[in-house]
Order: structure tokens, then sequence, then C-alpha cells
């Protein structure tokens, strides 16, 4: 059993509003020991930015930073790496889906708003298929589509509603190594299971005695393994690969090597923080979102608290 | 028997005050209900979170954790500009400037936002209860600096604003109907309390924060409080400072001041005094009274009100329609009442705003002018586009018809003959493209006019 391998490894953030830091992280993707972390933060406040770190928590550099102009964002959603290792990122105010290399550097960006088939409204998850081709969870429009990698529309489905196969302000995506396409369908409480041609298979809307609560991010491993971001609830669920369930989790953090740093240049707060003494409630998550996995570690966006919770598989 | 026009016009004139304006449809919809259920019907509201709560969370995830009053803005504003429970938001509006805790120190905004949710919560209860739940609160035990306060070494200030802006008020030589001594007392009735201590922000994000009353650092000694003696604590101080005649006045004469009008009335002042009185401090009796009065409803109250910053910015947003879900425009609308002089969740002092004529000079007249000209020629705005309907579906060759067309499509409004004059006669002068154009510059005289800064 998965549940019972599954320990906590390290954590790697602080709040920042810039630079080495977070600002409410919600997707992350690791590729070639990278670490990509999106952080939201308001629109507003224009934290937001994708850093790029190392497991040791070195912070390499950082993209994507607010603005309208290319390579950059203002409300950014969701991050996916194609086959070509490109790093694709949604912004749902800008309603564009922006390419870069592996290193920040912007390539080419595209997307139109609206209604149209291949138009899109307030992007959020996206991932890619086998034949490097882009899923887009169109969220307003309540649609999963299709896109090549330069924006060409190729097919969609879904609409809006509470039945099977269809969405209410659905967000994550995920597809399986058979290209099953997984949706957190976020307003409908839910997971949706559908086959790579759109048609529906199942729901995953509930565990143990619980009701799953607006999960936000899926993700399934190598092995089938299905995590879900249990935003309204704080935790994170994990499924086996039938879908059944093992494993909850509530968070676990232990300060970062960077918070861990700052406390030491900052007595006062570590003074501040002892005396408060709320030890426990610092381990949680609060809003996680984005997960990755690889072979050995899971990454959990722990939105709220700025920060990457990782386990051990 | 009034009209249905002056049945309209006269709730028109109860949701720019008891809320911050109702569109032509909503006041259509309000209509069939009598003036006085209309009343009712905003007294009552279902205290429970927000519809699109989970929505606000999800675009603005910052304002979740809000660490500071700006972070938080989002989660406020949406409410100002969409809840139907509009007298619950105006109230909130009303205690926020009235028992204020500004963000520049207290500089939490989870905790600023959970001061609002109080205020919605018993803003229209009885006043005992808002003020031992506003005592409670660690924000503002951390504002008045009541966590400094001890049994061996009494901190004033919350004591001392507890009576002199929150209660029982001062006369204008600055005398008030307590002493020195009772200032004394009533500092000490509240050591030991105070908020628990949270992590720092810095680094992980805030913590909420939480009430906390320290038996051992109270005074438990007998303290002489507005001629009695006897073991009081804090709840002890704040019933008897809540059913004391001045506090009676003087918090009717802030709703006065907020609701009907600017000059002070004393005569009816001293009604809704006694109406608080006899109800024990209910809230909601004195505001039922004042709204359905004759005195509220004449004609001679209405439009001489100065429109706070966030009466305009949000009864722009209201008649416009402008929002359907919350998006980064409507983060902001907080940087418009910001513009406009009212930094929102960041009152200047415990003293809150200073309001009518002062929220004017010429910098905010221009914010005011601008913000309000730019929303209402904005045709991608579904309120906009329903205005312009109802008037080009009317009468579009009299300016004065057009003119008229205009105020009520805008929610049975008012100006004077004289702006009237002024508007009629650009339309008879000025040349238009199409009807549209011409009702949209209407529109825009009518929002730049000084009639418009009053509700």
């Amino acid at each position: 059993m998965l549940s019972s391998r599954i320990n906590y490894s390290h954590t790697i953030g602080i709040a920042s509003f810039e630079g080495r830091g977070f600002m409410n992280p919600i997707e992350l993707k690791f590729h070639n020991e990278i670490l990509y972390v999106l952080s939201r933060s308001n629109g507003s406040n224009k934290n937001n930015r994708i850093s790029a770190v190392s497991l040791d928590s070195e912070h390499k550099f950082e993209f994507a930073n607010w603005g309208e102009e290319n390579g950059k964002s203002i409300l950014p959603t969701s991050i996916a790496i194609d086959h070509k290792n490109q790093i694709f990122l949604s912004d749902e105010h800008l309603n564009r889906i922006t390419v870069f290399d592996l290193n920040g550097n912007f390539k080419k960006s595209w997307g139109e708003f609206g209604s149209d088939e291949n138009q899109i409204n307030r992007p959020s998850g996206i991932a890619f298929n086998k034949d490097n081709h882009i899923y887009i969870v169109d969220h307003i429009n309540s649609k999963i589509k299709k896109f090549d990698e330069d924006g060409k529309f190729i097919s969609s489905f879904g609409s809006f509603g509470t039945k099977e196969g269809e969405f209410n302000y659905p967000w994550g995506i995920s597809l399986d190594n058979e290209e099953n396409i997984y949706i957190a369908d976020w307003r409908n409480n839910r997971v949706q299971k559908f086959h790579k041609n759109g048609e529906f298979i199942k729901t995953i809307n509930s565990f143990k005695d619980k009701k799953i609560n607006r999960p936000s991010s899926v993700h399934v491993d190598d092995r089938g393994y299905l995590f879900v971001s249990n935003w309204g609830d704080n935790s994170v669920l994990i499924f086996d690969d039938n879908q059944n369930f093992l494993s909850e989790l509530f968070g676990d953090a232990t300060l970062s090597k960077w918070c861990k740093e700052f406390l030491e240049v900052n007595p006062e707060q570590s003074s501040w923080r002892e005396n408060a003494g709320l030890f426990e409630e610092e381990k949680r998550f609060w809003k996680p979102t984005g997960i990755d996995t690889n072979q050995d570690l899971i990454f959990i966006a722990d939105a709220c608290r700025h920060r990457v919770q990782i386990y051990k598989k | 028997m009034i009209t249905s026009t002056e049945k309209k016009t006269l709730i028109a004139h109860l949701m720019r005050r008891a809320g911050f304006g109702s569109n032509y449809n909503q006041l259509e919809e309000l209509s069939y209900l009598e003036y006085d259920e209309v009343v009712d019907q905003l007294l009552n509201p279902e205290f429970g979170s927000l519809e699109d709560q989970d929505l606000l969370d999800r675009y603005f995830i910052a304002s979740v954790e809000a660490r500071t009053a700006r972070h938080a803005d989002p989660q406020w504003t949406w409410r100002l500009a969409k809840s139907n429970k509009q007298l619950e938001e105006k109230m909130a509006l009303f205690w926020h400037g009235l028992l204020a805790v500004g963000g520049i120190k207290l500089d939490h905004g989870l905790a600023m936002l959970e001061e609002i949710d109080l205020f919605r919560k018993y803003g229209l209860g009885n006043f005992a209860t808002l003020l031992l739940k506003i005592s409670e609160d660690p924000g503002m035990m951390y504002w008045l600096d009541n966590q400094n306060s001890h049994k061996d070494a009494p901190n004033e200030n919350y004591g001392r604003e507890l009576l002199e802006l929150f209660s029982m008020g001062i006369d204008e030589n600055g005398e008030g109907a307590y002493s020195e001594e009772d200032v004394k007392s009533a500092a000490r009735a509240f050591t030991g309390w105070a908020s628990k201590p949270t992590p720092p922000p810095f680094f992980l994000g805030p913590f909420p924060m939480e009430f906390n009353f320290d038996e051992s650092d109270h005074d438990n000694s007998e303290k002489t409080f507005l001629g009695k003696t006897g073991n009081f604590n804090g709840q002890d101080i704040v019933d008897m400072v809540a059913m004391h005649e001045a506090t009676a006045n003087f918090i009717c004469k802030r709703l006065y001041l907020y609701f009907v009008s600017e000059e002070i009335n004393n005569e009816e002042i001293s009604k809704l005094s006694e109406v608080y009185l006899i109800n024990k401090g209910e809230i909601k009796k004195v505001l039922e009274y004042m709204f359905k009065s004759e005195h509220f409803k004449s004609e001679e109250i209405r439009f001489k009100k100065v429109k706070s910053p966030s009466d305009l910015v949000f009864g722009i947003t209201r008649l416009t329609d402008k929002y359907e879900i919350p998006n980064l425009d409507s983060a902001e609308l907080a940087v418009n009442t910001l513009l406009m002089g009212q930094f929102l969740l960041n009152p200047p002092s415990v003293e809150g705003w200073h309001e009518g004529e002062e929220w004017i000079d010429s910098g905010s007249l221009i914010e005011r002018i601008n913000y309000a000209s730019n929303e209402i020629s904005n045709i991608n705005s579904q309120g906009v586009k329903n205005i312009l309907n109802l008037v080009i579906d009317k009468d579009m060759s009299n300016p004065e018809e057009i003119l008229n067309n205009c105020l009520e499509a805008m929610g049975y409004i008012k100006i004077t003959e004289n702006t009237k004059n002024l508007i009629t006669e650009h339309l008879e002068k000025n040349k238009f493209n199409n009807d549209q154009e011409k009702v949209l510059d209407v529109l825009k005289l009518i929002v730049s006019t000084p009639d418009f800064q009053y509700c």
C-alpha cells in the first residue's frame, strides 16, 4: 500500500514578493532536476512569477513576472512542460498561453478570448498528451479543449452542468499513461475521468465517508495513482490506479531552509514565533493546489503558506 | 395615495441611503412591495457567507491569507459591489468608521476581514453585544494597545476610546458624561483582555488572531464607574455604558449623520435616542424607526448628503452592473475609493473618517468625476446597456424628455433645474451621430455634475 510508504521529506519556500521564495504558489512541475513553481498572488499585488529552484532550495531564476507584454503574466493559472522541453503557461486574465524555453526565455504566445471553439475564456489547468497536443481547461466555457502547440484548435468536449461529462468551474487536469483525462470539476466537488476521445468513464467524488470539497488540482503519476488537491478542506487525497482511496494528507511541513535562514537573522521574529507556539498549525496545508511527482517524490504547492511540501513515495 | 413613480422614487432614496443604490430594474421589482416592507427586508438579512465566496478565494488567493489590508481588499469590495444584503454591508461600513481599527498599525488583513464580518453579524443587533464583541476582537485589542494593559500597570487607551469615541462621546468642549476616574476604572476592568500571540506573518503568511483573557493579569479589585462601585470587568463596563443616555444620544447622532443628514436635527435625534433606550439598545429598532419616519422620507432630506467614496464607487458599480464574476478590475475597486480619500480597511485613525463635505476637495472631485464618467460610458457593462435600451426606446426628439428618461433609468435620481437647463441646452446645441452617442453624452454629463455628488 502506498499509504504506508508515504513519508514527509522536506519543504521548500518562504513568503516573498519577489526573488527567492514564493507568493501563493498554485502550480508546479519538476523537470530535469528543476522545480518550476508558479506564484499566483493577487493580480493587483503584482507578485506573480515562475521560480526555478533546485531540490536543495537553490533559487536559480524567475520569469513570467507581472505584465501584459510578451513573456509576462497577470493572473497565471497553470504550467505544463511539453515533449520538446517547452514550458507552457496559462493566464486567465490575458486569456493567453505563453511558451518559454526551460531557461524562462519567451518563445511565443497564443490565445483568443471568446466562446467559439477555437477561443478561450479564463483558461485554467493545462496538460500535454503524447502527440504534444495541449489540453486546456477552458473553465468559463465549461469545456476541455485540445490545441496543437501553436494554438490550432483540434477538438473539445464538455458543457456546463452537473451531469456526467458536464462541468462547473473546472480547474486542474492530468493525463495517465493511457491518456485518459482527469478533470478537477471544482464546483461540482468531483474528479471526472474521461477516455482520450472525451467519452465519460467515471466520477470520483468521495473517500471513506467524506465528500471531496472543491478539488483544485489532479495529478496521475506513472503508476496510475491519482492525487487530488482537496482545496476546500485543505488536504490532499491519494487513490490507487483503480481510483480506490488510499490516503489523506493534511500537511507535515517543517521549516524550510530559507525560513530557517530568515529566523536566524531575525531573532525577534524567531522569538515571536516561539512565543506563539503554533507549531502543529504551521505544518498544515492551506489551500493546496498544484501537485507533481517523479519516481520517488510528491510535490505539493501549499498556496497560502507560500511553500512546496515534498513527500517520499 | 402616492403614484407608482413617487413610490419608486421613495424606494430609490431608501436604497441610496440604506445601501449603495438600486438600478431601474431592481427598483421595478422592489416597487411590488410596500415601502415599509422594503425597509423590513433590508433590516433582516440572513447572516451567512457569500454565494460567490469560493470564486473570490479561487481567483484572489492572496486575499484568503490576507497579510495586509490591501491583500484583503478583493474580499470586502466584492460584497460592497454585489451583495444583495445592502444594509448589512452599509452597516459594516458604518461600524468600520465608528469602531475604527486601522490597517496601518494592525497590518493583518485576515483580522480586518474578521472584524468586518463581526459588524455584519452584530451590526444590526444589540449595541451592548456589539460593544462586547468588539472589546473581544483581537484586532481591536492590538490596535488600542490592550495587550500592554496589565493589572499592575493599566493602559488607558482602550478604556478612553471606548467611552470617548465608541459609546458616550464628548461635546464640543471636550467634555463627556464621564470623568477621568471613569476612564481609569474602565481601563482597569479591561486588564487581561488581549489577543493571543501569533507567529510573525513574514515567512509563512498570517495566522488567524484570537482573543485571550488572562485572568492572572486582570485587576479584580473594586472599581467605581459612573457612580457605581463593584468588582467590575469589561463586560460590566460595556453593559453600563451601552444603556447610558449619553450613549443613546451619541450612537443615534452618528446613525443620523450617516443615514439621514449632515445637519444635526436634535429633535429627530432625541426621538431616535428614545427608541434606542426603550428597546434596550437594539440598533435594528432605531433604524426601523428612522427609515420609516416621515422626516427620512421627506423631500428636504433627499439629495442633500455628500456621497462617501464608497457610496460613489459602489453606487456606480451597482448601477452599471459591471461584474458578473470577480475579475482583476473588481479586485481593484478599493483603489478607486482610496484615490477619492477613503482607504477601506485602513481608516486614518481611531476617529474613523471625517465625512460630509470633507470628502470633497479639488483632487478627489476630479477622481470622482473621471471614475463615474468612465464607468457610465462603458457600453460593455450590462447596466449601461439597460439604460441605453430604456432611454432609446422612448422619445429621442425632445432634449428635456431625453434627460428625464436618463435620470429615471439611472434609478430615479434628481438634479436641480439649473443643471437640467445646462444639459438640455448642451443637447440642443450639439449634433450627435446617433442616439446611443447622445444618451451616453447625457449620462456622462449627469455624473459630472455637482448634483451627482449627493445622495
